[in-house]
């Protein structure tokens, strides 16, 4: 009990500790678990390795129940394609490295596996912060991590094949394929049954969750494939509506508790790398790492994001978190990978997470933009407007239907091509590009306009936006009254959507509350 | 794949699954969950023994097994205001104590009739003597009857109980060693048990009125710093109380006191559940697994015998003992009934009886009979308490204890019925409940930040609808109306469909074209979308101006 105290304890610590300096929880667990292992704590090992395989396999159950591709909707198939690019970089980097730096082709193999998977957890948790779920970058990037989820799972299978035997080979791939068609056959028709349908109480469900989970860990270790994947694929199998949002609360327990511990945990495995082979295989790391944005930035770029788009896509894309830690620890089950390259790849992931949050800022985003000059279509000739219109999307396309019915002449800035290309077909005056460029603002005649309206969602670049026009008339759609009160600190002019959606529930209240007509 | 305890995954999900499939199996029978889990650990054994390997319940398994124990207790905690734990104090001392001296002389006086030695009779005396705080916290939790008047009650006796049962512990390992039973080293253990409890006690009220308040406070905006410190602050007195010598659960229980002051305490339980029924089913198959029953086929008598004893004699005793504190007659039989089984110490003191060679193994093996047939047996008496209390009530039994007739008044906690739910208290959340409260409606406002629940003119909720729990809390099944505000697709999604299960209209937002046409395959009575409304706003105003100008 000693020893579990010790891993909670240090998992608060660094939790409350993240929270303090707005730091990345996962590393500061990481280093806690480290220096509690370089202290003279008396640790029970067994119970510390056994914690991390049950933490491993609950965490990776959650990424399974967290896939819901359908969130992805349009963006998946460019979601694939990405995924798809990025692992045949991955193949070409491993071979590369076996060929010429002498690492041998399974070490490299597991070390591109592990890094090239970004985490699922930090790419969730950002989307949310920035309120950019739903957005298209929101949506394409969660359709790559979650890919990416199913894809290093069934390669860390795969990478195991080669060193049995024949037979035992072709077991595992059964295996493999049986779980799949378990995990089919649960969501189709177990789970719903037992979660939804059938009257059991709290105590049940979680019961029946578990049985779930521990059969196919189970199942997994019989036809000798990872428990992890097993565990994957039993989270994949109560992924599903309604099952998926009943389990969520008990997953979310087990999730947070595991995820912590799993970080302090590992921690305290940690040995301080050395050797030539461990310098090979950190260069190898920080090759990856550093190849990674580049070769990802043209390929999120053509499924038509914008240039601040992308880097923001790739900025979260550019990571490793929880499942790279849980392929080195395959990894060095399997021989594949030695205490160095855990520590390697630990390293890796404690650095990449650090500096998500500051790699996917603003601020670093609009200096990386000055890179990128030449990035918005021709102006269009003829256009002299009165309105300038900033974002063109749902309720965009409101307002300009509404203003051309009213004969204002309007000129449209949208970052989306596909939204530029559709207006300029129907003889809108419109313009491709990043309203927050004050060169495409120029270009626009901003200046000319007599009123700019701005449907951006975020905050800031509506503030942003407001700096650069410099007081010319700003109309600006805003969620909330606070958000409404810092921009009419810029002299913007706001319209408040939470006003409006209270007016349309008050209006549909009283409407119910009548008294309905008999017959 | 082999059993042993490096395998320990394999045992765990071995002792789930079986678990699981006799809960399914037996729930038409209305078989209490534990008696399930008993029943699972009994046949967990045979069955790995298929697989051609011992099962092995130790390390890691057995560390699981009481951390569900801790969590528990801390789940106990967290149920009880320091209000509520006064009211009971005094008749759990004295109820804890005296059922203590008769049982134990009861069962020695017993043990001596049926011709055990003198150290036997002992050994199986105090065995009898302890109740399962464990197994009837857990029980008292599945009828959702902890913070009633005689759980309360009951949790208060066996805390007593569990601190008698560290003197005992220390007495017993005193037998092995003689110096141990020196007055000057057993006033020792008993100062520093007593000692430790009040130091304990004194930190928890101490932490509960300075240092938590704040901190928790700090923390709302992340309730999974909330969680896991929570986790940590039980654990921590975990260690202390074992520092002092004293049970985990005492720790686990002071510290989960010391947070249910607080705003956050019941979203905390909320997100401890699960995790404890997990860690707690473990405990409860493993006291299965351990049962050591072969040996005891030679003592059945014996064994039934001394079970009728525990299943009747406990509750005659506490029946008497706090009917004389004029508690009602149903608080009095409701209590006793609770304590009619031995608990999972008992198997320690047998299993230190035959360590020290004061026992034989048949006084383990006979221990393990009893214990299996009275946590099953007393597992219905709690659960169908009611019935059996008309039963014996009819019998006329109960009027020799001559408890008080008249019902205990308890104060009932406000029934929520006909009300409005608002989830999430963004500005628009805000705006409808501060409207509809206006209107004079009686609206629930719920959010995972309390920050955000402050200054709302309705009632408040700190809590997170992704758990079940919560549902039942905010009484969704007897709302009129649900709104749910959040701005989260997959949220309002479960939410709709939570509503639609329990008959009640609901709106949600939609944030935007695609979210609407997910939500709306659920078919809520309204969906809110503003984004175009807002777009027709800026028009208008934009015309306007321009008009003005112009």
């Amino acid at each position: 009990m000693t020893t579990l105290a010790w891993l909670v304890g240090l998992a608060a610590f660094a939790s409350a500790l993240g929270l303090l300096a707005r730091l990345p929880t996962g590393p500061l667990a990481i280093l806690a678990g480290f220096l509690l292992r370089s202290s003279d704590a008396p640790l029970d090992l067994t119970l510390v390795q056994d914690g991390l395989r049950l933490s491993v396999t609950f965490l990776v159950f959650a990424l399974g129940a967290e896939i819901d591709i359908r969130h992805v909707g349009r963006h998946l198939r460019a979601s694939a394609g990405i995924t798809l690019a990025q692992f045949a970089l991955m193949a070409g980097l491993a071979t590369i490295a076996t060929l010429y730096a002498e690492v041998p082709f399974e070490t490299s193999a597991h070390l591109v596996l592990a890094i090239g998977a970004s985490s699922s957890l930090v790419v969730l948790a950002a989307l949310r912060r920035k309120e950019r779920f739903f957005e298209p970058t929101g949506r394409l990037v969660i359709g790559v991590v979650l890919l990416q989820d199913l894809a290093v799972v069934l390669g860390l299978a795969i990478l195991g094949w080669p060193a049995m035997p024949a037979m035992q080979a072709g077991r595992a791939v059964l295996g493999l394929v049986g779980l799949m068609l378990a995990a089919a056959a649960i969501a189709r028709w177990v789970a719903p049954r037992f979660l939804v349908r059938k009257d059991l109480d709290e105590e049940e469900r979680l019961l029946f969750m578990l049985s779930v989970l521990f059969a196919f860990v189970g199942l997994a270790a019989w036809v000798d494939l990872p428990l992890v994947t097993g565990a994957f694929f039993a989270g994949l199998s109560m992924s599903r509506f309604p099952v998926g949002g009943i389990i969520r609360g008990h997953v979310q327990s087990f999730s947070d508790f595991f995820t912590l511990t799993f970080y302090v945990a590992l921690g305290t495995m940690i040995a301080v790398p050395r050797g030539t082979l461990s310098f090979h295989e950190a260069a190898f790391v920080l090759a990856f790492l550093l190849v990674r944005p580049i070769v990802l930035f043209p390929l999120v770029r053509r499924t038509g994001l914008h240039v601040r788009a992308a880097l923001e896509s790739v900025a979260l894309l550019s990571q490793t978190g929880e499942l790279a830690l849980i392929v080195a620890i395959v990894g060095m089950e399997r021989g594949a990978l030695d205490e160095g390259a855990l520590a390697v790849i630990v390293g890796a992931v404690v650095l990449t997470l650090t500096f998500v949050p500051l790699l996917s800022s603003d601020r670093t985003t609009f200096w990386l933009l000055r890179l990128f000059p030449g990035r918005r279509s021709a102006m269009p000739s003829s256009a002299r407007p009165q309105v300038l219109l900033i974002g063109c999307g749902e309720g965009g396309k409101a307002t300009l239907r509404k203003l051309q019915e009213q004969h204002v002449s309007v000129l449209v800035i949208d970052d989306d091509p596909s939204v530029v290309d559709a207006l300029t077909q129907a003889e809108v005056p419109a313009l491709r590009g990043d309203a927050l460029d004050p060169s495409v603002l120029g270009q626009a005649g901003a200046e000319r306009a007599r009123v700019v309206i701005s449907t951006l969602p975020r905050i800031e670049d509506n503030e942003r936006l407001g700096i650069q026009l410099h007081g010319r008339p700003l109309f600006v759609r805003v969620f909330a009254e606070e958000h409404a009160e810092r921009l009419r600190a810029r002299g913007a002019r706001p319209v408040i959507e939470a006003e409006l959606a209270e007016k349309v529930f008050l209006e549909w209240y009283e409407k119910s509350r009548e008294p309905q007509p008999i017959g | 794949m082999s059993f042993t305890d490096d395998n320990f995954l394999e045992v765990l999900g071995l002792m789930l699954v079986v678990a699981t499939l006799v809960v399914l199996v037996t729930r038409r029978l209305r078989v209490p969950t534990i008696v399930s889990f008993m029943g699972a650990g009994l046949a967990v054994g045979p069955l790995a023994s298929l697989f051609d390997a011992p099962l092995a319940v130790e390390g890691t398994v057995e560390t699981i097994a009481e951390f569900g124990t801790v969590l528990l207790l801390f789940l106990v905690g967290l149920e009880l205001s320091f209000a509520r734990i006064k009211q009971v104090g005094k008749v759990a001392f004295a109820a804890g104590l005296g059922q203590v001296v008769f049982t134990a002389a009861g069962g020695y006086l017993l043990c001596w009739a049926l011709g055990f030695e003198p150290l036997e009779g002992i050994v199986l005396a105090t065995a009898l003597t302890f109740s399962s705080t464990v197994v009837v916290v857990k029980l008292l939790d599945q009828k959702g009857e902890l913070h009633a008047l005689y759980g309360r009650i009951a949790v208060g006796i066996f805390l007593v109980q569990d601190l008698v049962v560290v003197l005992v512990l220390a007495l017993l390992a005193g037998l092995g060693s003689p110096e141990a039973l020196e007055p000057s080293v057993l006033l020792g253990s008993i100062g520093r048990a007593f000692g430790g409890t009040l130091g304990l006690l004194a930190a928890c009220l101490l932490s509960a009125r300075f240092l938590l308040p704040p901190l928790f406070r700090w923390a709302a905006r992340s309730p999974r710093t909330i969680f896991i410190f929570s986790l940590g602050w039980a654990l921590l007195f975990v260690e202390v109380a074992h520092q002092l010598e004293l049970s985990a659960e005492i720790g686990a229980f002071l510290a989960g006191i010391s947070i249910a002051q607080l705003d956050s305490a019941d979203e905390l339980r909320r997100r401890v559940h699960p995790l404890m029924s997990f860690f707690v089913a473990v405990f409860f198959v493993s006291l299965g697994a351990r049962m050591e029953l072969v040996a005891a086929h030679a003592y059945l008598p014996e064994a039934l015998v001394l079970s009728a004893f525990v299943l009747l004699g406990n509750p005659f005793i506490f029946m008497w003992i706090i009917a004389r504190f004029r508690y009602s007659e149903r608080t009095c039989f409701y209590t006793s009934v609770t304590v009619a089984q031995i608990s999972e110490f008992s198997f320690v003191f047998a299993a230190m009886g035959v360590t020290t060679g004061l026992v034989g193994e048949h006084v383990l093996a006979l221990v393990s009979v009893v214990g299996l047939l009275t946590i099953m047996a007393s597992a219905y008496m709690i659960l169908y308490s009611e019935p059996l209390y008309r039963i014996v009530r009819r019998l006329g039994i109960l009027r020799m204890f001559r408890a008080k007739q008249e019902e205990d008044l308890e104060p009932a906690a406000p029934r929520m019925n006909d009300h409005v739910i608002i989830v999430g208290m963004n500005d628009l959340g805000r705006r409808i409940a501060t409207r509809l409260c206006r209107s004079g409606e009686n609206v629930l406002a719920v959010d995972v930040d309390r920050r955000k629940l402050e200054d709302l003119p309705c009632r408040t909720m700190v809590g997170s609808f992704e758990y079940p729990a919560a549902l039942e809390a905010a009484a969704l099944d007897r709302a009129k109306l649900l709104v749910s505000a959040l701005r989260i697709e997959t949220t309002n999604k479960m939410l709709i469909f939570q509503a639609k299960v329990h008959g009640v209209p609901v709106v949600a937002y939609a944030v935007d074209r695609s979210a609407h046409a997910e939500l709306a395959k659920l078919a809520p009575e309204l969906l809110i979308e503003s984004k175009s409304e807002a777009g027709s706003r800026l028009a208008d105003e934009v015309s306007r101006m321009l008009g003005e100008a112009a």
